[in-house]
C-alpha cells in the first residue's frame, strides 16, 4: 500500500510539473521562432537609468536595430552597481559574457584577455582610421594592458573628476580666486568655516567620494604614473611618500573640511548641500553638470565654476597630473562571423563622432574624441570650461587600483581611506590596503 | 509596600512602552519616508527628508508606472510568486506528512538534509547555477525561475510544515484509518485542513520571497516581456544618481500586494508561526 502511494505521489507531482511546463516550452518555442534567424548582440553597461545620457545610449542601440532587421539587441544594462558586478562575475564565471560590456580597471584585464575574453581593438583602430583616428591618444593608450600587446578597451566617456565650487560663497567668505595650491586651499577652508559653509561637500557613506579626493592628492603628491608603481609593486602602499597622501586626507578631515558626519553620508546628500549651497566645494566628473546648469536644481545654477584639484607647492612638476575619468567599453573575444561584425558595427556607432556630439550637446557628457563639431550655442559655459580645463593635463589617471592586478583593491583602498574618518591613522590605513596586496602574494 | 510594588510596575510599563515607542519608530520610520518622498523631487527628498511635500508630485505615481513598465511586471511578478506558492505548497506539504508521520529507515537522514538546504547562501551557488541555466537554455524561461525559488524556499517549508504536523494529534488519523480512509486521504481530508496556519505561513514568507527577489530575475531573465516588478524598480537607477521620487512610488506600489496579502492572512500566519515554534 506504502508503496501504491509513494508512485502515486511521485506521479501527480511528475504530472504537475510536466503539465506547468509544458505550457512555458510552448511559448519559449514560439518566442524563438521569430528570433531563430536573428543575431543577437548582448550589451551590460552601466548606461541604465532615468538620465539623459543612458536615453541616448538607449536611441543609438534602436537606431541600429531599426538599420538592422535581423538584429536582435538585448540590453542589460544595470545603473546600480551591485547588480552590474553580480551580473557581470556570474556571467563571466558561467562561460555566458555579453558582446559589449565594461570591466573596470586595466591589470586585472590580464586574465581575461589570456583566457580570449576580451577582443584586441588594435586591429579594428587600424582598419578603420575614420573613426579611430578622432579617438583622444591618451585615451586609447589607457587600455593598452601591461605585458600584452593590443589595445583592449574603447574609451567612451570622459573627463576632468575636477573641483567644481560656488562663486557666490567665495564671494561671501573674501576668497578672491579658488585656491591654486594646497595652502591656499587650506586658508580658503578656514574662510569658509568662518561663515559656517561647508567647505567642501563629500559623503563618504559612498565610498568612490573618498576615493576621488585621494586620487586626487596622489597624482599631485607622486604624479600619475603612482598608481603603476603600486601595481607593478615597486611602491608599496606603506612607502613614507604614499602615506604622506592618506595623511593629507587625514588633515582635510581633521581641519573639518568635510560635512559633520561625513562617513554616513551618501553622495546624494552631499550634491543637494552643494546645489543648495551649503556647500562651497564638491569633487565630481562631469556627468553632474547637467544638475549643476539647471534652474530647476539650483539657484546657484550661474556661479558654480570648476577648477583643478590645488597643487602642492613642494610638487609644481604635478600641477597637471589630474584624474580623470575613462570609462570604457570591451568587446567579447571569442564572437565569430556576422555576430562579431555587427558587435563591431554598434560599438563604432556608439563611439562615433555623431554619437559624441549628440552625448555632449544634449547630456553635456564628455567622449574622448577631438573631432566633434560641437554647436558652442546649445554647451553651457560650465560644460565648456569642464572641456577646455581637461585638455590642459599632462598627466591623466582614472582611479588608482586601476593598474592593481587585484580586483578587491577598489573595495579595500576605498573602505580604508573612509576607515580614517572614524579613527583609523593614516598609517593604519596604508598598513591595511599593504596587506590586502601581501596576502594575495 | 503596595505603593512600592505599584510605581515599580508603572516604572516597567513606561520603560516598556518606551521601548515599543522607539521600536515603532524604528520600524514606520522608513516606511513614512517612502511615502513622502514618493511626492517630492529628488532635491526636496535630501533636502527635507521627513517634512512634508512642498508640491505634492503625484506625477511620480504616473511616471514610476510607465518608465517601470509595471502593468507588464505586475502580472508577471504576481504569475511568479503566486505559482511558486502553489508548487511549493503542494510538495512540501507531501514531503513534511512523510517525514512527520511515516517511520522508515532514511527517516531522520532526509529531515537533516532537508535542514542543510537552510545553510546554503545563495551567493556560492550562483555560478553552478548559471552554468545549468546557460547549458540547458533556460535563460528566460519563467517555469525555470519558479523551480529555482521552490527549490531554495523548500528547506525552510518543509521544515516549519513537519514540525507543525508532528504536533497534530495522532488520534485524528487513527479515527480517519479506523473509518476506512486511505494515506492520502488522510493526507488531504485530515492533515492538510489542519495545517492550514502552518501553510499560511510558509505561503505569505514565500511569497514575499518571490515578490522581492532581484538576484535570480537579474541573472537569469532579459526579456522585458518576462521581467518581474522588483527588476523593474532598477529601471531607476542609474550609474550617475537615481530619481528617487519616482524611485519610491514604484516601490509604494509595488509593495500593495504583499501588505494585502498580509493582512489578509495575518491572523493565520502569526498563529502558525507560533506553533511551529512551540511544537517543534
Amino acid at each position: 500500500m506504502k508503496k501504491i502511494i509513494a508512485l502515486f505521489l511521485i506521479l501527480a507531482m511528475g504530472l504537475s510539473i510536466t503539465a506547468c511546463g509544458s505550457k512555458d516550452t510552448t511559448e519559449k518555442d514560439t518566442s524563438n521562432g521569430s528570433n531563430n534567424d536573428k543575431v543577437e548582440i548582448r550589451l551590460l553597461t552601466r548606461s541604465a537609468g532615468p538620465s539623459m545620457s543612458a536615453q541616448i545610449f538607449r536611441d543609438i542601440l534602436k537606431e541600429f536595430e531599426d538599420k538592422h532587421p535581423d538584429v536582435v539587441i538585448i540590453d542589460e544594462s544595470q545603473g546600480d552597481e551591485s547588480s552590474f558586478n553580480n551580473k557581470l562575475k556570474t556571467d563571466m564565471a558561467s562561460g555566458t559574457l555579453p558582446n559589449i560590456f565594461r570591466i573596470q580597471g586595466v591589470s586585472n584585464l590580464g586574465e581575461y584577455i589570456k583566457n580570449g575574453m576580451i577582443m584586441d581593438m588594435a586591429p579594428i583602430y587600424e582598419e578603420d582610421k575614420e573613426w579611430s583616428e578622432g579617438l583622444t591618444e591618451g585615451a586609447v593608450n589607457y587600455y593598452k594592458v601591461p605585458g600584452f600587446d593590443g589595445a583592449y578597451g574603447v574609451p567612451a566617456e570622459s573627463g576632468l573628476i575636477g573641483v567644481f565650487y560656488n562663486q557666490k560663497i567665495f564671494d561671501e567668505a573674501g576668497i578672491d580666486k579658488f585656491p591654486e595650491t594646497w595652502t591656499e586651499l587650506k586658508d580658503a577652508i578656514a574662510k569658509l568655516k568662518d561663515i559656517n559653509k561647508i567647505p567642501l561637500a563629500l559623503g563618504a557613506k559612498s565610498t568612490y567620494m573618498a576615493g576621488h579626493l585621494h586620487n586626487n592628492i596622489l597624482y599631485k603628491w607622486l604624479g600619475a604614473d603612482a598608481p603603476k608603481k603600486l601595481g607593478d609593486r615597486s611602491m608599496k602602499w606603506t612607502d613614507e611618500e604614499v602615506v604622506e597622501t592618506l595623511s593629507y586626507v587625514k588633515e582635510l578631515y581633521d581641519l573639518g573640511a568635510f560635512p559633520e558626519g561625513v562617513a554616513g553620508l551618501s553622495d546624494d546628500i552631499v550634491i543637494t548641500q552643494f546645489l543648495k549651497g551649503e556647500a562651497a566645494m564638491i569633487i565630481t566628473g562631469p556627468w553632474n553638470i547637467n544638475k549643476f546648469t539647471s534652474e530647476e536644481e539650483t539657484e546657484y545654477y550661474n556661479d558654480i565654476k570648476i577648477a583643478k584639484f590645488p597643487y602642492f607647492e613642494e610638487k609644481p612638476e604635478f600641477k597637471d597630473h589630474d584624474m580623470q575619468s575613462i570609462n570604457p567599453l570591451m568587446v567579447n573575444g571569442k564572437l565569430e562571423g556576422k555576430e562579431k561584425e555587427y558587435t563591431i558595427e554598434l560599438l563604432k556607432m556608439l563611439t562615433s563622432a555623431d554619437a559624441a556630439k549628440r552625448y555632449a550637446e544634449e547630456a553635456q557628457s564628455i567622449f574622448p574624441r577631438n573631432n566633434i563639431d560641437l554647436d558652442e550655442g546649445a554647451l553651457s559655459q560650465l560644460f565648456q570650461d569642464v572641456v577646455e580645463l581637461s585638455g590642459t593635463s599632462t598627466g591623466i589617471a582614472v582611479d588608482v587600483f586601476d593598474f592593481d592586478p587585484l580586483a578587491s583593491m577598489q573595495d579595500r583602498t576605498r573602505n580604508s581611506i573612509v576607515g580614517m574618518f572614524v579613527g583609523n591613522t593614516p598609517q593604519q590605513a596604508a598598513e591595511e590596503i599593504q596587506a590586502e596586496v601581501d596576502k594575495s602574494n | 509596600m503596595k505603593k512600592t510594588k505599584k510605581s515599580n510596575s508603572s516604572m516597567k510599563k513606561v520603560g516598556v512602552y518606551i521601548f515599543l515607542i522607539m521600536m515603532v519608530l524604528v520600524f514606520i520610520g522608513p516606511m513614512v519616508f517612502t511615502l513622502l518622498s514618493s511626492l517630492k523631487g529628488n532635491v526636496e527628498i535630501f533636502d527635507n527628508p521627513f517634512g512634508l511635500p512642498k508640491e505634492f508630485l503625484i506625477s511620480n505615481y504616473i511616471t514610476a508606472w510607465k518608465e517601470a513598465n509595471m502593468g507588464t511586471y505586475f502580472l508577471n511578478s504576481i504569475l511568479i510568486s503566486g505559482a511558486t506558492v502553489g508548487i511549493l505548497v503542494f510538495v512540501s506539504t507531501m514531503a513534511a506528512y512523510v517525514l512527520a508521520r511515516f517511520k522508515f529507515r532514511l527517516n531522520k537522514f532526509l529531515g537533516i538534509f532537508f535542514l542543510l538546504g537552510m545553510m546554503i547562501p545563495m551567493h556560492t551557488i550562483l555560478v553552478p547555477v548559471a552554468y545549468i541555466i546557460g547549458a540547458f537554455n533556460l535563460k528566460n524561461n519563467i517555469f525555470a525561475l519558479i523551480l529555482l525559488y521552490v527549490a531554495f524556499s523548500l528547506p525552510f517549508s518543509i521544515f516549519v510544515l513537519t514540525s507543525f504536523m508532528k504536533g497534530i494529534n495522532a488520534s485524528l488519523e487513527e479515527a480517519a484509518i479506523i473509518d476506512g480512509a486511505g494515506y492520502f486521504q488522510i493526507y488531504s481530508k485530515v492533515m492538510l485542513p489542519l495545517t492550514v496556519p502552518a501553510i499560511s505561513t510558509v505561503s505569505i514568507f514565500n511569497f514575499l520571497g518571490a515578490w522581492n527577489n532581484v538576484l535570480f530575475p537579474l541573472l537569469f531573465i532579459n526579456d522585458n516581456k518576462l521581467k518581474p516588478i522588483s527588476l523593474g524598480l532598477l529601471n531607476f537607477n542609474g550609474e550617475r544618481g537615481s530619481e528617487y521620487g519616482p524611485l519610491m512610488a514604484a516601490i509604494i506600489i509595488t509593495v500593495c500586494v504583499p501588505f494585502i496579502i498580509y493582512l489578509l492572512f495575518q491572523e493565520k500566519v502569526e498563529s502558525g508561526l507560533a506553533a511551529g515554534a512551540i511544537k517543534g
